[in-house]
C-alpha cells in the first residue's frame, strides 16, 4: 500500500515547482481535465431499480476525476484526484465513498533515458503479458505504482523496464510486478518493394507475497493428493511479436507463453474428501495466447482477417481475485465493437481460459456516396462449444455534408449462460436498424435512430428509438425510448407472474461551451452486460437523473 | 552500435535471471485442534444456479470438520431468492434481509466466516467458494477467547423450546458484545435452479434460516468482558406449526457472540449449533 498521508503532500510539491518554474525565463505548461457525474437515484420497482442503499436511502452519488498535468523543458509531473461519494460504479449494489489522490507521476528525460516514477499506464504488444490501463466507466484502473525507465538505443530501438505494483482503489496489492520490453523497426528493399517489419520481445514476473502463497497453500493442502497442486511465488510471462509491411498487405502475429501457475478454473471438477464432485478448483497449467490479424486495403477495397487462441491465460496480481478486479494482463476481443444500443446489448466478454476466436472484415466503397461493411465472428471455446457469432452489416450513403444514412442488419447466436450464467440457452437475435444525420443549416442537425431487436431468448424483443436535435455549438437536445414490445422470460413480472411490457425513456439536453461541457438527462435503463473493450460486467437497472460536467484546459 | 545491443540483451539476461525458486511442499492436512467454532453465512438463493455448488462445498466442510462449522444459509436478495414458479415456499425472511444489508454480499453464493473481513475481499462475505476453504484455515488457527455452550429442552406437545446459553470470557476481550440466537430447518424439499436454468423440484435444503429468536443484530451481553466471568442467558421460542416446514427432528439452534468496536464489526468471538432433537 502506498501512504496515503504521503501522497498528500504531492500536489502542494506540484504547486511550488509550477510556481518557482512561473519565475523563470523558460515556462512550463499546464493542462488537464476534469470528468464528473452526478447520480440522482429515483426508486422504480418495476424495472428493480431498488433495493441498494442509493436508492433505498442515500438517494445521490457522484464520481469526479480532476487530472493537471505539468510539463516543463525534459520534465513532466501529473496528479489525479479522484472523488467517490455514495458511488455505485465500484459496486453496483453497494456505496462507495472515498477521496484522495489517484493518481501521481514525475517524468524526466535525460538524453537516451525516461525515467517515471510514481503511476503509470502502459502495455506490452497488444497487452496480452501486460496492460496497465484505465476504464472508468467499469471502474477498472490498473495503474503500474512502480518505477519505468525507458531507453532508446537507436532511432528504431527502444528498450523499457518496469518494477511496481498494481493499484487497487486507492491503495495497491500485494504482488510485486517487473518487466522488461525490446521493440524497434527494420526496413529492406528499396523503392516499391519496401518491407517494413517491426519486431518486438516482451517478458513479465510477478512475484507472490507470503500471504497469498499461504491463502492458497491453505485451500490446496484441503484438495485430495491426486488434486493437489504446488504454487510458487513467480510466474513468468514471455511475448513475441512482430508487424510486417509489404505494400497493400500488413501482417501482424504475436505469440505468448506464460509458465506453470495456480489459477482458478471455475468448471474444472474437484473430488472432495468424501468423494463427492463439485464445480471449481485451483489448477497448475502453462498458458499460451496466439493472435494474428491480416489486412489488406487497396483503392477502395479494405479486408481484415483475425484469429485468436487462448488457453491457462487467466493472470492476475492475485490468482483468487475474481470478476474484472487484479487483471494484469489485456487480451483483444474478437468481436466488432458495436456502438448502438440494441446492437451492442449482447457483448462477449474475453474467455481467459479456452477460446478460439476468427473474425473476418471486408469494407467496399462503391463511389463516394455509397460504401458497405460486412463483419463476421465467430467465438467458441477449445472444446469447440459456440460462444458467440455474429454478422453485421453495414451500408453507409453519403449525399454531400448535409445527409448520410447509416443501416444494416446484424445476426447474433450468444451464449447466455457461459457469459452470464443466465438462461437456459444461448440468445438467437436480428436486428435491423437505420441511423439517419440530416443538417437542416450550418449550425443546426437532425440525428435519428431506430433499432429493432427479434429474439425469442431473454428479455425478448425491443424496440428503440433515439432522436437528437443539434443547434451548434452549444446545445443539444436528446430523447430517447427503450421499449420492451415482446417481452421475454426474464423481463420484469406482473403480480399474475407474466412478463410485462416495460417502456424505458431518457431525456437529455447538453450544454457545450468551449472545452467546457454539461449534460442533464433523466435515464431509465435496463439491466444488462457493460462492456468496454472486451471486458464486461452486469450493471443493474437505473432510474433517475444524471448531470455530467467535463472540461479540458 | 553493436556493444550497446550486447549491453541491452545482457541487461535482459539479469532481469530474467534467477529463474529458479525453492519449491513449496503442500503440508499434510491435520484436523485442527481448537475449541472454537465458526459461523458461517452463507448468502443463497433458489434462482441462483451456483449456489448448489456452493451449498455442496458448505456440506462438505461440515462432514469434514463437525461441530467447527456452525452453518446458517440465509436465503436472501430478490434477484436470486425470488421463489420460482415451481417453488412451494418462500425461504426469505426479515431478519435473513436485514442479515445482508449488514454483510453486503457481492456475489452469489459467498459466506461470511465468523464476519471477518479477509484481505482481497471487497465484501466480509467471500466469494467465490473455492476461497471457503482458506477462509476456514485461517480462522481454525486463530485463538478460542471465549467458552459458549448451548442446552435446551423441547415440549412436542406445546412445540416449546427453552434455551439456555452460557458464555465465559477466557481472556479478557474489549468491545461491545451481543448474543445472537438463530433456527434453522435442514431436508426443506423444494425447488432449486441450476444451471442453464433446469429447475429440480425435489432439491434438498440444510441450514436454512428460519428465524432469530434474539434481534437480528443480537441482544445484549456486555461490554469489555473480563476473563472467567460467567454470563447465563436463557429464551423460549415455540415453534410454528406449518404444513412440512417447522418440522422440529429438521430444527437446528444456533448461537453466536457478535461484537463490536468503534461502530465497527468484530469478528464472532464462538458460536454453536445443536439439532432441536438429538
Amino acid at each position: 500500500m502506498y501512504n496515503k498521508n504521503t501522497v498528500l503532500y504531492f500536489p502542494f510539491i506540484f504547486i511550488l515547482l509550477i510556481s518557482t518554474h512561473g519565475f523563470s525565463q523558460k515556462k512550463g505548461v499546464i493542462s488537464g481535465g476534469l470528468e464528473s457525474n452526478f447520480n440522482f437515484f429515483l426508486s422504480d420497482t418495476l424495472i428493480g431499480a431498488t433495493n441498494i442503499p442509493q436508492y433505498d436511502n442515500l438517494l445521490y452519488g457522484a464520481e469526479s476525476w480532476l487530472n493537471l498535468r505539468y510539463t516543463y523543458a525534459t520534465w513532466e509531473m501529473g496528479v489525479r484526484f479522484d472523488m467517490f461519494n455514495n458511488s455505485n460504479l465500484r459496486n453496483p449494489t453497494k456505496t462507495y465513498t472515498e477521496e484522495g489522490i489517484g493518481n501521481w507521476y514525475i517524468k524526466k528525460k535525460i538524453k537516451n533515458l525516461e525515467i517515471t516514477a510514481g503511476h503509470f499506464y502502459d502495455q506490452i504488444a497488444s497487452g496480452t503479458i501486460f496492460r496497465a490501463y484505465e476504464q472508468r466507466a467499469l471502474f477498472i484502473d490498473n495503474a503500474i505504482y512502480g518505477l519505468r525507465l525507458k531507453y532508446d538505443i537507436s532511432k528504431n530501438w527502444n528498450i523499457k523496464a518496469f518494477t511496481g505494483r498494481q493499484k487497487i482503489d486507492f491503495e495497491t496489492y500485494p504482488a510485486v510486478l517487473r518487466g522488461a520490453n525490446i521493440e524497434g523497426f527494420i526496413r529492406l528493399g528499396k523503392d516499391e518493394k519496401i518491407i517494413s517489419i517491426a519486431p518486438g520481445f516482451g517478458f513479465v514476473n510477478r512475484t507472490h507475497d507470503k500471504k497469498t502463497i499461504t491463502k492458497l497453500v491453505n485451500t490446496i493442502k484441503n484438495y485430495i493428493p491426486d488434486e493437489q497442486v504446488s504454487p510458487t511465488y513467480n510466474t513468468w510471462l514471455a511475448t513475441a511479436y512482430t508487424t510486417v509491411n509489404y505494400g497493400m498487405f500488413t501482417l501482424y502475429f504475436e505469440g505468448s507463453y506464460k509458465s506453470p501457475e495456480i489459477f482458478f478454473d471455475p468448471v474444472a471438477i474437484k473430488t472432495e474428501f468424501n468423494g463427492s464432485k463439485v464445480a471449481g478448483k485451483y489448477k497448475k497449467d502453462a498458458g499460451t495466447v496466439f493472435y494474428t490479424s491480416m489486412g489488406f486495403v487497396k483503392s477502395k477495397l479494405g479486408i481484415t482477417a483475425e484469429y485468436k487462441r487462448t488457453e491457462n491465460f487467466d493472470f492476475r496480481t492475485d490468482p483468487t481475485l475474481v470478476l474484472n478486479y487484479g487483471l494484469v494482463n489485456f487480451i483483444p476481443p474478437m468481436n466488432r465493437l458495436n456502438t448502438y444500443t440494441l446492437t451492442a446489448r449482447y457483448s462477449p466478454a474475453t474467455q481467459l481460459l479456452s477460446e478460439q476466436a476468427y473474425q473476418f472484415d471486408v469494407r467496399y466503397a462503391f463511389n463516394r456516396k455509397l460504401s458497405l461493411n460486412v463483419n463476421y465472428s465467430n467465438i467458441t471455446n477449445l472444446e469447440n462449444e459456440l460462444l458467440y457469432n455474429e454478422i453485421f452489416t453495414e451500408l453507409v450513403y453519403r449525399n454531400g455534408r448535409k445527409f448520410k444514412l447509416v443501416t444494416g442488419l446484424q445476426h447474433q447466436i450468444y451464449n447466455q449462460p457461459v457469459y452470464e450464467k443466465e438462461g437456459s440457452e444461448s440468445v438467437v437475435a436480428y436486428t435491423p436498424y437505420i441511423d439517419i444525420l440530416y443538417k437542416l443549416s450550418r449550425y443546426q442537425s437532425i440525428n435519428f435512430e431506430a433499432q429493432y431487436m427479434s429474439t425469442k431468448q431473454d428479455y425478448g424483443s425491443w424496440i428503440n428509438l433515439f432522436a437528437e436535435y443539434s443547434i451548434a455549438p452549444h446545445w443539444g437536445f436528446e430523447a430517447s425510448a427503450m421499449y420492451n414490445i415482446y417481452p421475454g422470460e426474464r423481463s420484469p413480472k406482473d403480480k399474475d407472474d407474466k412478463p410485462q411490457s416495460i417502456l424505458y425513456p431518457s431525456l437529455g439536453i447538453t450544454y457545450t461551451n468551449g472545452s467546457n461541457r454539461f449534460g442533464l438527462r433523466y435515464v431509465k435503463q435496463v439491466e444488462g452486460v457493460v462492456c468496454s473493450g472486451g471486458v464486461c460486467r452486469l450493471e443493474p437497472a437505473f432510474s433517475g437523473m444524471k448531470f455530467s460536467v467535463s472540461s479540458r484546459f | 552500435m553493436y556493444r550497446k545491443n550486447i549491453l541491452f540483451f545482457l541487461l535482459l539476461v539479469l532481469i530474467s535471471a534467477s529463474c529458479t525458486e525453492k519449491e513449496i511442499v503442500i503440508p499434510e492436512y491435520k484436523p485442527p485442534t481448537t475449541k472454537k467454532a465458526i459461523l458461517v453465512e452463507e448468502f443463497t438463493g433458489v434462482r441462483c444456479t451456483n449456489c448448489p455448488n456452493g451449498a455442496e462445498i458448505l456440506k462438505n466442510m461440515e462432514e469434514k470438520y463437525g461441530d467447527l462449522i456452525v452453518p446458517i444459509s440465509i436465503h436472501s436478495s430478490d434477484t436470486w431468492a425470488t421463489p420460482t414458479k415451481s417453488s412451494k415456499y418462500d425461504f426469505r425472511t426479515d431478519d435473513g434481509n436485514k442479515l445482508m444489508d449488514l454483510l453486503s454480499p457481492l456475489l452469489y453464493p459467498s459466506a461470511s466466516f465468523n464476519r471477518v473481513f479477509f484481505e482481497n475481499q471487497d465484501e466480509i462475505p467471500v466469494s467465490p467458494p473455492s476461497l471457503w476453504q482458506s477462509s476456514i484455515e485461517e480462522e481454525l488457527a486463530k485463538e478460542n477467547v471465549t467458552f459458549i455452550d448451548m442446552i435446551s429442552d423441547y415440549n412436542p406437545d406445546t412445540r416449546e423450546i427453552n434455551i439456555k446459553i452460557t458464555i465465559s470470557p477466557l481472556t479478557d476481550i474489549e468491545g461491545d458484545f451481543k448474543l445472537s440466537v438463530a433456527l434453522t430447518e435442514d431436508k426443506i424439499i423444494d425447488a432449486q435452479t441450476f444451471e442453464h436454468n433446469i429447475i429440480k423440484k425435489d432439491y434438498e435444503f440444510n441450514n436454512v434460516l428460519k428465524d432469530m429468536i434474539t434481534p437480528y443484530d443480537g441482544t445484549l451481553l456486555g461490554s469489555n468482558l473480563a476473563k472467567g466471568a460467567k454470563i447465563v442467558k436463557s429464551f423460549k421460542y415455540t415453534l410454528p406449526t406449518s404444513k412440512n416446514l417447522w418440522v422440529a427432528e429438521n430444527i437446528n439452534l444456533v448461537a453466536f457472540i457478535t461484537g463490536s468496536k468503534d461502530n465497527a464489526l468484530l469478528p464472532v468471538l464462538n458460536a454453536v449449533k445443536k439439532h432441536l432433537i438429538e
